[in-house]
């Protein structure tokens, strides 16, 4: 064996130690709190905060996972984000990819004036527009259709809050929770995308919108699966606008889970809280169990939506 | 069965009329959203700036009070200038790492490796985690809340004085080192940040058709070259997503001192200082967006003949 062979070996040796290092250095700082959550959550409520058990739990129980389940309204709670996010998702999705195809392969009067709004609408923070919002979909009349047709009809507008649709019809037409950035992403990964086939499509007589579903959806799964991951984690992680649109007895999850402390509160449990040290602990457990709840998933769906990310490389192998 | 040169002629512009039609049915389902939802709403918001904002159920009550609430933001308030000043001159290192820190990761998760499904699965967790509610329990946890806010608490290696001493005694600039010392202390914070940029960046190396790797390996390219000649160009338009996404998260965070005092004011329902602090805020977000625009509008400028030539 020369001493060439011997260096590069070497040296790959040290690059693979040195990326092993890294990795494991990471994945710590990535994967410690979902760990603490998941240990908090599942151990005994008294034995939570022992100092003695880190990794551990002392006695696993799922009276914590129980009691989070009552004091978040759980079911009636899950099945509204679920509602909300996958509808929202699906509208988004299409709206936002529509217009981004529009904005990166034709040419035609006004269409930087509507990119300049799209990078509007991602540069202004929600908070800016919660509260025209709010009165916007409590009083619903688009451009005063239903204030104009009140003799005939009888109600001038509709209450769309407790509703789906305060985050579905914003979606279908491309504005809904960061529908902005989703316009981005689609137009900049298709600006990305080799022309040839879509000409060719078009050239053998296929129409823009067929060309669109056939050639395009099929070359831009890795976005598509990027934007429905982030479309559908940001509805149910979101907070702003839920909290804003929601005060029904059902509720998404971020807002039940944001006020579990308070449902404690009122739901008699007042006492123990500040109690003892074992109360007090009893309390974390409850909040991580609500945790744990919100963000599961999100994280099923994370684990099973991965695989497409390395089916795709293949579909993209053009040839030519 | 030739058609005539005419004919050809008036057929094409026709299609070109068609088909910037066809551009803008695409887009005509957001241009309907921004007259319906967005741009009402973001008018409404402007037009507090300038009001005293009250609320009566089911409408707003304003009273025309002109640029009284800039000039309370800018000169009543103490903090308010402060605070955008220090939350551009944050984006200066943030952005950098970030954007930077997600690209290395990326091709690291693009890399075939023993696990690396579940290292993807590792990655991604800070998104599902770090956006929302959970996060504010955590910041509020005694044990998270060590690791999450400054290693100082979690390892003595990194505390940043110690570091901070060995640099200035080895001769650095005193501005390097403080922005050296404050990237080291908010390292995992600025990590937590990366896993949008990660996934889009993934998705984006993942596009890039497996042919030009093939025609540039047989032509003798090393793995290094076919990094930097194909990888990092055909990745630059979600390079740019990411930058741009970073400085919008960046300026939107929660924690974000502008932002955070503005939250404070809504939630004490004083809309129209809020909108007031708001608008420059935008203008900033703007103005350093319009810059990273023109700086790739450049860079696409100059690399654009060697990709005709193609």
């Amino acid at each position: 064996m020369n001493i060439h062979n011997i260096r590069k070996k070497a040296g790959s040796f040290g690059f693979n130690l040195f990326f092993v290092l890294l990795l494991i250095g990471l994945i710590y700082i990535f994967i410690f709190p979902l760990l603490t959550i998941i240990i908090t959550a599942i151990s005994s409520p008294e034995s939570s905060a022992d100092p003695t058990v880190l990794w551990v739990p002392k006695k696993v129980s799922a009276v914590g996972i129980k009691t989070a389940m009552e004091l978040m309204n759980f079911l009636p709670s899950l099945g509204l984000t679920a509602e909300i996010s996958v509808l929202a998702t699906l509208a988004s999705c299409i709206a936002c990819s529509l217009a981004g195809y529009g904005l990166a392969r034709f040419k035609f009067p006004g269409k930087n004036l509507i990119f300049a709004f799209v990078v509007l609408t991602i540069v202004v923070p929600p908070i800016f527009l919660t509260n025209p919002s709010f009165v916007s979909f409590r009083y619903f009349d688009p451009l005063n259709i239903f204030s104009l047709t009140e003799p005939v009809t009888g109600f001038s507008s509709i209450n769309l809050l407790d509703t789906v649709w305060t985050f579905v019809l914003p979606a279908l037409l491309g504005v809904g929770l960061r529908g902005g950035l989703f316009i981005f992403i689609f137009r900049q990964s298709f600006l990305g995308m080799p022309k040839d086939l879509e000409e060719a499509a078009r050239i053998d007589g296929c129409g823009a919108f067929k060309t669109y579903v056939r050639i395009i959806v099929p070359l831009a799964v890795p976005t598509f699966v990027t934007v429905i991951l982030f479309s559908f984690i940001w509805h149910w992680n979101d907070f702003y606008y839920s909290a804003a649109y929601f005060m029904n007895d059902t509720r998404p999850l971020t807002v039940e889970l944001s006020a579990i402390a308070e449902t404690m509160y009122s739901s008699g449990m007042t006492g123990s809280i500040m109690g003892t040290s074992g109360t007090v602990t009893a309390y974390r457990t409850y909040i991580m169990a609500g945790c744990l709840l919100t963000i599961f998933v999100p994280l099923v769906l994370y684990l099973f939506l991965q695989r497409f990310f390395i089916e795709s490389v293949e579909r993209t192998g053009i040839v030519g | 069965m030739k058609p005539s040169v005419d004919k050809l002629k008036s057929r094409r512009l026709s299609l070109t009329g068609k088909n910037s039609l066809t551009g803008f049915l695409f887009t005509l389902p957001f241009c309907i959203g921004l007259l319906l939802f967005f741009l009402p709403n973001f008018i409404q918001g402007v037009v507090f700036a300038f009001n005293q904002v009250g609320f009566e159920p089911g409408a707003f009550t304003l009273t025309y009070v002109g640029w009284d609430n800039f000039y309370y933001a800018f000169r009543t308030d103490l903090d308010y200038g402060n605070n955008l000043i220090s939350s551009v001159s944050s984006l200066l290192y943030q952005v950098p790492v970030i954007v930077v820190s997600s690209i290395f990761f990326a091709t690291i998760l693009n890399r075939k490796f023993f696990g690396r499904m579940f290292v993807r699965g590792v990655f991604f967790l800070p998104v599902i985690i770090a956006t929302g509610v959970v996060m504010k329990y955590f910041q509020l946890d005694s044990v998270t809340y060590g690791v999450l806010r400054g290693s100082t608490e979690t390892s003595a290696i990194f505390s940043s004085s110690a570091i901070e001493e060995i640099l200035i005694n080895s001769g650095l600039n005193d501005g390097l080192v403080e922005v050296f010392v404050t990237i080291s202390t908010n390292i995992f914070d600025l990590m937590w940040r990366t896993g949008i940029q990660t996934l889009i960046l993934l998705a984006g190396i993942q596009s890039v058709p497996a042919s030009l790797y093939e025609a540039s390996s047989i032509e003798g390219a090393s793995a290094w070259d076919n990094y930097w000649y194909i990888t990092i160009p055909m990745l630059s338009p979600m390079i740019f997503v990411s930058l741009v996404y970073t400085i919008v998260d960046t300026f939107s965070d929660a924690t974000n001192p502008v932002m955070s005092q503005i939250q404070t004011l809504v939630t004490s329902l004083d809309n129209g200082k809020a909108s007031a602090m708001a608008i420059p805020f935008m203008l900033i977000i703007l103005l350093v967006l319009a810059l990273v625009f023109a700086v790739f509008a450049l860079i696409n400028r100059n690399s654009k003949p060697e990709k005709a030539r193609r």
